[in-house]
């Protein structure tokens, strides 16, 4: 084999494990606030909108509170108007760190009900 | 009745698949005669399969087009509202109607490659096909409603068969040495048909069968058991042939393998007559019922036979027309990688292990192209429907779709090098199989519902997740099985190309897609990974950046591969050393490229990761020395990632065209063989407006009142601006002003009746402008009563032929005019309950250049928000792209006003919250007549008024009238803007003191919009360089199809 292959097999070698240990590292995890607030990094926080009547909403910013998988209640900022269909929203996943002001979602995942469920279907004309 | 047929068809579609499959198969495996006949069974069959796919499609478009809602389909996919044009987009909403497609597509395929390829590949190709287009044509089994009409499509499909064989008894041209031929075809054709029908009772599962079958029910518990018979039947029949056959293609071995294969069949019918599906669903039929889906519904409960009058509509998003065509286009470049995938498998079964790269090639390029084009329609509808701001997303779906044409290009590529040095044949192979496996794997992440969280737009999971999974894993165990098989006996020839060659730059441009796309696709299968593993990782959280940092490094790479690669391979100047060759497209680049750079810079554009990179990689949240090092290091790098992006971009284009020149100047063959070099620069092209696009794209709507969203300090991240009705503000390079919502502007046309019910109807019409609108109105106004009056119970003139119309019809022509007068005052809204906010954009440079835009708002009743649609400036340089963010959102509460009983003397100030009023004088408008209608007072005095709110003002007069019967009465004076109501309503002239009444609204039902503006400099470039990459394509097909 010439030497310029195997220079081309290691280099892809290479490659590869610096393509895992880079995404290794820049995967997030679906995590909660207390680990979030420790680690510092991004990171992704399923849970549950609570306290609706505590959001606040202006026009560039939203601002929430949410219930993650062990119960911790904490204020989220959002700074982009509330996103579609968040009224709707069972379950939501935050994407972002803590920043000077709390927890900064850089975005928002919604996981909204069906668009119909079986009983409740509205059929026009009934 | 209509989804009955529907349902006959898609039965008939999946054993005439199977059949064909079997039949294409064998013909490859005989010789003569038995060859003819099973090629005649074959086409047949898949002729069968053709019709019925189109069968299935127009059935249930015909259902749609009815607005027959009692099949779930229908009303879960399409409404009353839904124009005929976008009737096709409902096919693609649903999973069963995408599957549909996919079928489509595959079937037409398969019929071109009947036609044109030639007869030594032909046979196994249309096989493999048929193989995928059984499996596809499952997808849409689903579980059938009515089991009495399955005896009807048993006899169909039983009639259909023997009504070939007797033809073939009657009229067999000759019967060459087996005189039983026949009935050995006979046997064939029914044993079968017998196994597709036994899978199909296996998918038509439970609630398939009463009657004579219910004899399954004796053996329940038996069903695994069943199962597996059934499979080892079926894979015994298959077996011996590849195996025996194989070997030995002799009459003999032929009868043998027919008994064989009859027992198989025989256990395999047995087995599937027991098999008891419970939890196992096969396919999801469109022509389900309604009622079935939801049986506990009380619409159902009431009234077994009730049919909703309208639909749950198409998805608002898909009624673009960019979603008519993209998708089909997608789904045609999926479905012809299929082709030399299967052209592969034909090489690896028959041994031929490089001869079917000929007339593959075409194939692949086709494929290849169309896939290509299919992605940037769906970028192109996501930039102009959607409001992320862009074109990619990197969204799972989106990655799924670009990771099978990186592998088609790597594909390509490969097959040029083998071509050149007869070496890397395997990794040819792998490749091309690969591509196809690719498609298949991206099926079963879009549609099994793994991907949950991570993706907005995958479809929900419709219980075929099981499904998708066999399929994917059994191509899978073919390519690992035939590949296992023939590996010691594939060619193999070293690579001794020098490392300054054509060959070597290729494959390492092959590389180089190659670990773009595994780099996508793993990151893509997270969800894969996590399920199997039972970890719980997620997707970076700065996903675009992600991306961007190692694919900016595949794009760069790809620039300089290709500039030097493609000269190195045409070798268009044989005597210089490349070195001498390449410096005019190295020093255009160079000049261009710095000139580029230092205008960015001079303009203040900064790269849009770069910002991100800084917070992202910020070297101090490193907790060790290593970390650092590493930080500084990626940091430094990554800062030059789009720097050398344009360089190398820009030396694609330069160098490239170099060489088309030198091609075209040398002979005029260079024409025909320019479609790589041509491609090469199309994509260098659309390296560079993505450079441009999403690198230097700049929000324009910066906020310049901060004081509106108090509390938040950071700037940077107010890139949404609030404007009230008639509102100008300044925002970067522009004025902008809210001109209110888009309302019908008459005169109307194209009026159509979408909805009746007893006592109401909806029309549908176009305005002016060729917006569509939406209408309720009570029915009995508009009825004709007699045939000779129209509405009004007057009759018509002349020119208005109504001889043809009948009573109790509602008359078209009254609804018109009587629309056309009141628009104003109907308002009637944008069909979909769509909203269109006018933005006038004036130039700060120019005040002449002025453009108005229409973003919109869907406000979506089921959800309760909006979906906002941006709207666009297209420009040569750049786009203003702009949607709104926020609309108001209770427009209909009662309005609540404050009093303010005032007594002021000119020249006295007061405020009403944060209104100053000032009252200035009062001038007597008696005899200056200013309204004609002040005559019939004795006197008119207006009071002059200014009403101050931060920077603006207005002007207030409000009127005080005394009659000749001296009666007073008063003119209020309205300012809107203020929701501010002024009268003068008591004048004490003794003390020159006038009483004001001033009325505010405390909850004005405001018109106001916050909108996001984005500017995208250079986008063109990326759909210039689409349209050169496809038309670089284009020529390379036509010279494959001319050789």
């Amino acid at each position: 084999m010439k030497s310029s292959r195997i220079f081309l097999l290691v280099l892809a070698a290479g490659l590869m494990v610096f393509f895992g240990i880079n995404l290794s590292k820049n995967l997030s995890s679906y995590s909660d606030f207390e680990t979030a607030k420790k680690s510092g990094r991004q990171v992704h926080i399923p849970g549950e909108w609570v306290d609706r009547d505590k959001a606040v909403e202006t026009d560039n910013s939203f601002q929430f509170y949410v219930k993650d998988s062990l119960n911790h209640v904490e204020m989220v900022h959002y700074y982009d108007p509330k996103p579609n269909n968040f009224d709707q929203a069972e379950k939501v996943v935050l994407i972002g760190g803590y920043k000077q002001e709390g927890f900064v979602a850089d975005r928002i995942v919604t996981k909204c009900p069906s668009k119909y469920n079986e009983t409740d279907a509205e059929l026009s004309g009934y | 009745m209509g989804g009955t047929l529907g349902e006959i068809f898609s039965s008939l579609a999946f054993a005439s698949a199977f059949v064909a499959m079997v039949s294409f198969f064998f013909a490859e495996k005989q010789e003569g005669t038995e060859k003819q006949s099973w090629e005649r069974m074959g086409k047949v069959s898949f002729g069968v399969h053709i019709a019925s796919i189109l069968g299935i499609i127009g059935t249930l478009f015909a259902l749609i087009y009815q607005h027959q809602y009692q099949y779930h389909y229908v009303w879960a996919h399409s409404s009353n509202e839904l124009p005929v044009y976008y009737m096709i987009s409902c096919f693609w909403e649903g999973q069963e109607g995408s599957f549909l497609l996919w079928c489509f597509w595959n079937a037409i395929l398969g019929g071109a490659v009947m036609w044109r390829v030639k007869n030594e590949w032909r046979n196994l190709v249309l096989a493999v096909i048929a193989s995928v287009e059984l499996i596809l044509s499952s997808m849409i089994l689903g579980i059938i409603v009515s089991d009495s009409w399955i005896y009807g499509i048993y006899l169909l499909m039983l009639l259909g068969p023997a009504a070939y064989l007797l033809y073939q008894v009657v009229k067999a041209p000759k019967i060459g040495e087996g005189a039983s031929f026949p009935l050995q075809e006979a046997f064939r054709m029914a044993s079968l048909v017998l196994v597709a029908l036994g899978l199909l009772v296996l998918a038509r599962g439970q609630d398939g069968f009463g009657g004579p079958w219910s004899i399954k029910q004796l053996f329940a518990g038996f069903d695994h058991f069943a199962f597996g018979l059934f499979v080892l039947g079926l894979w015994g029949y298959i077996g011996f042939y590849l195996v025996y056959v194989n070997k030995s293609a002799n009459h003999r071995s032929t009868s043998i393998g027919d008994l064989i294969a009859g027992i198989s069949i025989f256990v395999a019918s047995i087995a599937v007559a027991f098999f008891e599906v419970e939890s196992w669903k096969v396919g999801s039929n469109p022509f389900v019922l309604l009622k079935t889906v939801f049986p506990e519904n009380p619409a159902f409960l009431a009234d077994p036979d009730f049919v909703p009058t309208n639909g749950n509509g198409l998805n608002t998003l898909l009624q673009n027309y960019w979603m008519v065509i993209h998708p089909p286009t997608l789904f045609l470049g999926f479905s012809a990688t299929v082709v030399p995938f299967a052209f592969v498998v034909a090489g690896l079964i028959k041994g031929k292990y490089s001869e079917w790269m000929r007339p593959a090639t075409s194939w692949t390029l086709f494929a290849v192209m169309i896939l290509g084009v299919g992605i940037i329609m769906g970028g192109y509808w996501a930039y102009e429907t959607l409001n992320f701001g862009g074109y990619w997303n990197w969204d799972p779906v989106e990655n799924g779709s670009l990771v099978p044409w990186l592998c088609g290009i790597a594909a390509l590529h490969s097959m040029l090098v083998y071509r050149k040095t007869k070496s890397h044949l395997k990794m040819t192979m792998g490749l091309v199989m690969l591509t196809f496996l690719l498609v298949l794997y991206a099926t079963f992440l879009t549609r099994s519902g793994i991907l949950g969280d991570t993706s907005v737009h995958t479809f929900t999971d419709l219980g075929l997740s099981g499904q998708l999974l066999v399929l994917v894993l059994a191509y899978v165990a073919m390519l690992v099985v035939l590949m296992t098989l023939r590996w010691n006996d594939m060619p193999t020839k070293p690579d001794d190309s020098k490392t300054w060659s054509a060959e070597f730059f290729l494959f390492m441009g092959i590389l180089v897609f190659v670990f773009s796309w595994i780099e996508i696709a793993l990151s893509t299968s997270l969800p894969v990974f996590n399920k199997i593993f039972g970890t719980n990782m997620a997707p970076p959280a700065e996903i675009q950046l992600f991306y961007y940092k190692w694919n900016v490094w595949f794009a760069i790479a790809f620039g300089v591969l290709s500039g030097i690669g493609q000269f190195l391979w045409w070798r268009v100047a044989k005597k210089k050393s490349p070195a001498q060759a390449l410096y005019r497209p190295f020093l255009l680049t160079m000049v261009i490229g710095s000139l580029v750079l230092i205008l960015t810079r001079a303009f203040d554009m900064t790269f849009a990761y770069q910002k991100t990179i800084a917070s992202v990689l910020d070297p101090a949240l490193s907790s060790n020395f290593f970390e650092t090092i590493m930080a500084y290091i990626e940091y430094g790098v990554m800062g030059i990632a789009d720097e050398l992006l344009l360089f190398s971009s820009l030396f694609v284009i330069f160098a490239n065209t170099d060489v088309l020149l030198s091609l075209l100047k040398k002979n005029r063959k260079g024409l025909k063989v320019m479609g790589g070099t041509v491609a090469h620069i199309g994509f260098g092209f659309m390296l560079l407006g993505m450079l441009f696009s999403s690198g230097y794209d700049e929000v324009v709507s910066i906020n310049v009142t901060p004081d509106q969203m108090a509390g938040f300090s950071d700037d940077e991240k107010l890139d949404n601006v609030r404007l009230a009705k008639g509102e100008t503000r300044i925002i970067k390079g522009y004025k902008a002003t809210y001109i209110g919502r888009k309302e019908a502007v008459g005169p109307i046309s194209s009026l159509e009746v979408i909805e009746e019910t007893v006592d109401a109807f909806k029309v549908r019409f176009r305005d002016a402008t060729g917006d569509v609108f939406g209408y309720l109105l009570p029915r009995n106004v508009f009825l004709i009563k007699d045939s000779t009056e129209n509405a009004a119970g007057i009759h018509p003139t002349s020119n208005i032929k109504t001889s043809n119309k009948l009573a109790g019809e509602i008359d078209l022509q009254f609804t018109e005019d009587f629309l056309n007068k009141n628009l104003e005052v109907l308002k009637p809204e944008h069909i979909n309950n769509r909203t269109l906010y006018g933005i006038r954009f004036e130039s700060l440079k120019d005040s002449t250049r002025k453009f108005v835009l229409y973003p919109e708002a869907e406000i979506n009743s089921s959800m309760n928000g909006i979906i906002a649609h941006p709207s666009r400036k297209i420009r040569l340089a750049d786009d203003l792209y702009v949607h709104v963010s926020q609309i108001p959102a209770n427009e209909d509460s009662e309005p609540e006003f404050k009093y303010h009983d005032l007594s002021l003397r000119p020249g006295d100030t007061t405020y009403l919250g944060n209104i100053q009023l000032y009252f200035h004088n009062v001038t007597d408008l008696t005899k200056t007549q200013a309204k004609a209608d002040l005559d019939s007072f004795q006197i008119a005095l207006g009071a002059n008024m200014l009403a101050i709110v931060k920077q603006d003002s207005f002007f207030l007069r409000p009127i005080y009238l005394i009659g000749w019967d001296n009666t007073y009465s008063f003119e209020p004076y309205n300012v809107e803007e203020l929701h501010l109501d002024v009268a003068l309503v008591r004048i004490d002239p003794e003390k020159e003191l006038f009483q004001f009444q001033a009325r505010v609204q405390t909850n004005p039902s405001d018109d106001f919009i916050s909108f996001k503006a984005i500017r995208k400099p250079y986008i063109n470039l990326l759909w210039l360089g689409t349209f050169i990459l496809t038309f670089g394509f284009g020529i390379a097909i036509y010279r494959r199809l001319k050789e």
